[in-house]
């Protein structure tokens, strides 16, 4: 929480959809950390625990989203953690998301109304 | 007529044919020689008596003349891959030499005992070395003239019209079984059975050699196929990506999310968005068609919770539904047995089913998805109540590149091209199910697809 609002951690590697995510997610009544590598998003996680995740699952080096949920899961994350897909992943990739514990999976490009009402169900568990 | 290499005579690899003409070429200067130094050896080394030598020798000098001819012509095709064959002269060529050779056989044999002579059995090499250059029917065709040219031998000596050689000790018959006509008969057979092995073993050789060859090509292929395809998921990520960050920054432009938008302004985006969706969804139309070509695609296939996968897709249709004012409703049972399948395929399928009945149906309208277990396979159904489609548009719904339109009103017709529906059926097929659609033009549709259930396991 900061200043009373959720804090939501965005990481993707696409500066411009960040920008939009945290427009989008403050609008929405949310604070919003970003960051543009899985190194810095889990270097954030540490410091602000935030209480949501958004991670998207292909920045440059692939399995770069995977393999952050994983290191989220041992840094003992209990916050939900909702993906992003980009079309042309492949395929085997959809079959792992249960094992991985994600929340949602989002296909970009992410419809606002539709994140926003997942986010609110998953904070108000 | 024997110019006139139609389909029927000519064979499935003309570069092969250059290989055993060159093959068979080479054999019969052997043939020449072997005629010549044969003649010579029976008459003077056993012993024949009445050999014509000078018209044996005649037919082997004749034999080696037309063979030259015959190796100049087809030694520039002789190695598959190099010179293009001109396919109409080589199977001139392969037809004029065997023609010849049963010619030179016949008049060969006459000399040597004609009906008599154990060289008759030749009759057959030249069968088989027919058989394997030519195509069935011309192979035949082959035979045939020898066998006539046989019959003729045969017949006209029998009759007197032809005079009759019998080289004394090259023949069997007239009841004294001696050394020279043992000999003959071991040397005949034994060089008839060492050539036909030579022959055989080398065509056998050559063709062990294309196959090879074309095991190569394919494997070659294969790794080309495997590079194109990562190449399009690549490119299909790299297109996508920025397109949907577009999309979704368009999107937070008409919400307002830089300041208020004046009406104009509003439509200008909604209808910037409309043209790069249309966009997205042949990007993703290919990305199945790519994960549909996926190497071992059943190997990824795992156990799907129908239930949920129903219920996810239509919770991402429910906003598209209240746009136009329609009912989405759902309609499942409170439980459906899990199939085996790939549930982004699966997903995939049933958003083509929504995102068409929530197009192709007027403002207002009611959509129902239904689920329901049916014997040994489970369906899923989307019906609405639209226009319908007529029944000699059904037939070409589920094929490539087809769209219905015309009992639509025009100005509901969307934009782009069909690839949608055939998805859904090359989605069903590689589940080892199907897609298909029920419709009363003016009534409405029902689209299914059925999924075959596994044979019920002990777990479940």
């Amino acid at each position: 929480m900061r200043d009373g609002k959720h804090l939501i951690l965005c990481v993707d590697d696409d500066a411009d959809l960040l920008d939009l995510l945290r427009m989008q997610l403050e609008k929405g009544g949310y604070a919003v950390e970003s960051a543009f590598s899985a190194e810095e998003g889990l270097a954030k996680f540490k410091q602000y625990a935030p209480d949501l995740l958004i991670v998207d699952l292909m920045m440059e080096e692939i399995d770069a989203g995977t393999n952050l949920v994983k290191e989220l899961k041992l840094a003992g994350n209990k916050a939900p953690v909702l993906l992003l897909s980009s079309m042309g992943d492949q395929l085997n990739l959809s079959t792992g998301y249960r094992e991985l514990g994600l929340d949602a999976v989002f296909q970009k490009p992410v419809n606002a109304e539709a994140l926003l009402r997942t986010i609110k169900a998953k904070l108000a568990k | 007529m024997e110019t006139r290499t139609g389909e029927g005579l000519i064979l499935t690899h003309s570069l092969l044919l250059g290989e055993r003409l060159y093959l068979f070429a080479r054999l019969r200067f052997l043939a020449a020689g072997g005629i010549l130094v044969g003649a010579f050896f029976a008459a003077y080394v056993v012993g024949i008596q009445g050999l014509d030598l000078f018209a044996l020798s005649a037919a082997a000098v004749f034999l080696a003349a037309y063979n030259v001819g015959v190796f100049l012509a087809v030694r520039p095709f002789r190695a598959p891959g190099g010179e293009k064959p001109a396919e109409v002269r080589l199977f001139f060529i392969a037809h004029l030499s065997i023609g010849l050779d049963y010619l030179v056989l016949t008049y060969a044999i006459w000399l040597v005992g004609g009906g008599q002579s154990p060289f008759l059995a030749f009759y057959l090499l030249h069968a088989i070395l027919a058989a394997v250059l030519l195509s069935r029917r011309a192979a035949f065709a082959h035979a045939a003239t020898g066998y006539l040219l046989l019959t003729g031998l045969v017949l006209g000596e029998w009759s007197g019209v032809i005079p009759q050689h019998r080289p004394v000790g090259a023949v069997s018959g007239g009841g004294d079984f001696g050394f020279r006509v043992a000999l003959t008969v071991l040397f005949v057979y034994g060089l008839l059975t060492a050539v036909t092995t030579a022959l055989t073993t080398g065509i056998v050789k050559l063709l062990r050699g294309s196959e090879r060859g074309l095991r190569e090509a394919s494997e070659r292929l294969e790794r080309l196929a495997d590079i194109r395809r990562s190449f399009l998921h690549v490119v299909l990520h790299d297109v996508r990506s920025p397109v949907g960050t577009v999309v979704a920054m368009l999107e937070g432009l008409g919400n307002g999310i830089d300041g208020e938008l004046t009406p104009a302004q509003k439509t200008r985006i909604a209808r910037a968005e409309q043209r790069l969706g249309g966009l997205l969804d042949l990007l993703r139309g290919l990305r199945v068609l790519a994960d549909l070509e996926t190497e071992g695609l059943e190997s990824m296939m795992a156990p799907v919770d129908l239930l949920a996968t129903i219920r996810a897709t239509v919770e991402d249709h429910v906003d598209a539904a209240e746009q136009r004012g329609q009912t989405l409703k759902v309609e499942l049972p409170a439980s459906l047995p899990t199939v085996h399948g790939i549930d982004r395929l699966l997903r995939e399928a049933l958003a083509n089913y929504l995102t068409n009945a929530i197009k192709y149906t007027d403002q207002g309208g009611t959509v129902v998805v239904r689920a329901r277990e049916s014997g040994a396979t489970v369906r899923i159904e989307v019906s609405d109540n639209g226009p319908g489609i007529a029944p000699d548009e059904i037939d070409h719904l589920f094929q490539e590149f087809a769209r219905a339109g015309k009992s639509g009103s025009r100005r509901n017709r969307p934009t782009g091209i069909g690839l949608g529906l055939s998805i859904v059926r090359r989605i069903a097929e590689a589940h080892n199910g199907r897609a298909g659609v029920e419709s009363q033009l003016g009534k409405g549709s029902t689209f299914f697809i059925e999924l075959r259930l596994l044979a019920p396991s002990p777990a479940g």
